[in-house]
């Protein structure tokens, strides 16, 4: 009986361990991902107040939805709840993308200069491969590690 | 709190495998990656996802308009509940402790489960 409960206590860790070993992000998710919070950035510290403003914002919401599907369909998963998900790297990008939209407003309002705009795009697109790249390790490591 | 409880729907080890991977989830998955991850025929998981689904233990989805029909599948709270009572049966054997992630699956069963009537109280 102890044997047969180990046998299948076995087969779940099993299991963990090739799903862990499946996910694996294609490159250009989180590229594409952080090119559009860079872009949001830009428009936030450039375009704020001007008439493209909106149809950026507009533009870049219908993107990361063509692209969060196309992540669906390639990896064949998609977690719905914050449970199965390290929410604390959600919660960090969320942190993150907030400190770089309002440090783009704020540029943007009382200041004349333009240049610490591209610097803050070109730092939220490192920043967000960088995040993106840790969400899936935390989570391949959780996965792993509970098996 | 779920009691443990041996579960013989869930027992099958391709079907133990299928929830676990659900469970790990917490999400939908598609059907190719589960017969990817479990490394068995389409024929052979098509069987075993039927069990579950007359069990009750899974929704089975196939969006259409999107080009190649394919089904995803999610674990149902009773599911859910159903494989965390297998599991904490078996752990209880070897002496274990639910793991994080089944605790946490637990909490969210046991709230879903909470919020949807039972069926027999639904024909009361």
């Amino acid at each position: 009986m102890e044997n047969k409960a180990e046998e299948q206590l076995a087969l779940i860790a099993d299991t963990r361990a090739r799903l862990a070993a499946r996910l694996t992000t294609p490159w250009w998710y989180h590229l594409s991902l952080a090119a559009l919070m860079g872009v949001l950035v830009l428009a936030i510290g450039l375009g704020v107040g001007t008439w493209w403003f909106a149809l950026v914002v507009a533009v870049v919401v219908v993107v990361e939805g063509v692209l969060i599907g196309a992540y669906r369909r390639t990896m064949g998963v998609w977690t719905a709840t914050w449970d199965g998900f390290p929410s604390s790297t959600v919660w960090v990008a969320f942190g993150v993308a907030l400190a770089l939209f309002v440090a783009s407003a704020a540029v943007h309002l009382w200041t004349a200069v333009v240049w610490p705009i591209w610097v803050l795009a070109a730092v939220t697109v490192v920043g967000f491969v960088a995040l993106g790249r840790w969400t899936d390790a935390v989570w391949r490591r959780r996965l792993k590690a509970e098996a | 709190m779920t009691d443990p409880a041996f579960d013989e729907v869930v027992h099958a080890p391709q079907r133990l495998r299928t929830m676990a991977l659900l469970v790990a989830v917490a999400g939908q998955v598609e059907f190719a990656t589960i017969r990817d991850v479990l490394n068995v025929a389409d024929s052979v998981l098509s069987k075993h996802l039927k069990v579950l689904h007359d069990a009750g233990y899974i929704e089975l989805r196939k969006p259409t308009g999107q080009g190649r029909v394919r089904t995803w599948v999610q674990l149902t709270p009773a599911g859910g509940q159903a494989y965390t009572a297998h599991v904490a049966a078996l752990r209880e054997i070897v002496g274990a402790r639910l793991t994080q992630s089944e605790a946490a699956h637990l909490r969210r069963t046991a709230r879903a489960s909470r919020a949807r009537p039972r069926p027999s109280e639904d024909r009361a």
